[in-house]
């Protein structure tokens, strides 16, 4: 078998792959549960992008979303990980809309900013505008994106922190629409 | 933020690969995987992160920040793809037989891929169809077939088992190549999707796997020939 040329350098290699990953990636920490206070209240229209005046709002948004699941994405126009996953959000609604709600909460961000992100990624979803971060602060969330996914009892039944892939997005989808 | 699940299965990744290089795998008097491997793997990962932005969203091309979240998707054959051809490179440079020297790898960087598969149990979960044994995902339900688990020992099989009997390169790296393309169709099929149709990834790994068989084909006759011109 042939002799293969050694590397001069392997600890730069280990230690920009370990600092890459550490920086590029999401978190993967679990918040305390979340239950939502209040009368239960209408839930938006698909294509609303609705100033949202209270965490109370979001509480009775979510208490009257009960008897489907219910998807809560948490976004900024500002944030990467937020647009990376933002398409599989579109396409997760499209495919279970009728069978499960989403909600996106566009939070500590700008107007514009947030009414261009929407349209550029064409969310099917109502979202509510957070300017203020009630709702992250109302859910004690770590970090952006967040995506909170309910059972058809109101139940919290996942938190995934950073960025969501497919498969675990679809399985917890599956999971709460048993 | 960190991504904790994914850091621990890069960190099992090297430590496997490492062990099994040192222990396991016969490859007397060659360079670790993890000194020739680690800047093709690099190549790979930025060709993967880059065609996958060009093939879903061009916009992000003008923001460089967004080309680095490697979780927004990869393209996994054009990133093995850009990979062998730094290593055929390398090769070149070394005098080498790039077919050789790409199969003197193959056993390590299967058993790396073997051992990511593995580590799904610490990252997002092992996830399949609902199965009476199986794993409870992190958010409850019904037990899962942890798909990505028998993937991972079948692929640390088939690494082991072209380190110990195949010494034929083509053929090592056309079963490979095989061996990988039909687990990624299967499992893109069994794991949670979206899509109910073919996508592009099971397109792609059907392309793979034919060429993983041309390359099979003409290996044998390669073979084939030199053993008739050895016998005249």
């Amino acid at each position: 078998m042939p002799k293969l040329r050694r590397a001069r350098v392997r600890g730069p290699y280990a230690a920009v792959a370990i600092a890459a990953t550490i920086m590029l990636s999401g978190c993967r920490a679990s918040s305390p549960p979340f239950v939502p206070a209040g009368p239960p209240l209408p839930f938006p229209a698909a294509d609303a992008f609705e100033k949202l005046d209270s965490s109370n709002r979001f509480d009775g948004i979510v208490l009257g979303a009960k008897g489907k699941p219910l998807v809560v994405n948490i976004w900024a126009s500002w944030c990467g990980p937020c647009r990376a996953e933002a398409p599989l959000l579109g396409r997760a609604a499209r495919r279970y809309g009728s069978t499960v709600r989403f909600l996106g909460v566009d939070a500590e961000d700008d107007w514009s900013s947030g009414r261009k992100f929407v349209a550029r990624y064409r969310l099917p979803y109502p979202n509510l505008f957070d300017k203020e971060g009630q709702v992250p602060h109302r859910m004690l969330m770590r970090g952006f994106p967040t995506t909170y996914v309910f059972d058809r009892e109101g139940n919290l039944i996942a938190t995934v922190v950073g960025g969501i892939s497919e498969r675990t997005l679809v399985a917890q989808i599956e999971t709460a629409q048993r | 933020m960190m991504d904790r699940g994914l850091l621990a299965s890069l960190v099992a990744v090297v430590v496997v690969v490492w062990a099994a290089e040192r222990w396991i795998l016969q490859r007397p008097g060659q360079a670790s995987v993890l000194d020739v491997g680690a800047t093709p793997l690099i190549i790979g990962i930025v060709v993967a992160r880059l065609t996958a932005v060009l093939l879903d969203d061009p916009s992000q091309l003008g923001r460089p920040a967004d080309l680095l979240i490697i979780r927004g998707g990869v393209e996994f054959w054009a990133g093995v793809g850009a990979a062998a051809a730094m290593l055929a490179w390398t090769a070149r440079r070394a005098s080498v037989n790039p077919l050789s020297y790409g199969a003197a790898i193959v056993p390590a960087a299967l058993t790396g891929y073997a051992t990511y598969s593995i580590a799904c149990v610490v990252r997002d979960g092992c996830f399949g169809p609902v199965s009476p044994v199986g794993l409870v995902p992190p958010f409850g339900g019904p037990r899962l077939l942890p798909v990505e688990i028998g993937v991972g020992l079948l692929l640390g099989w088939v690494a082991w088992a072209l380190d110990r009997w195949c010494s034929f390169p083509s053929v090592t790296i056309g079963i490979a190549l095989s061996a990988v393309a039909i687990v990624r169709l299967l499992t893109a099929w069994m794991l949670p999707r979206l899509d109910t149709g073919f996508t592009r990834l099971e397109f792609e790994s059907i392309g793979v796997a034919l060429l993983a068989g041309l390359i099979l084909f003409w290996g044998r006759r390669v073979t084939v020939r030199r053993r008739v011109i050895d016998r005249l």
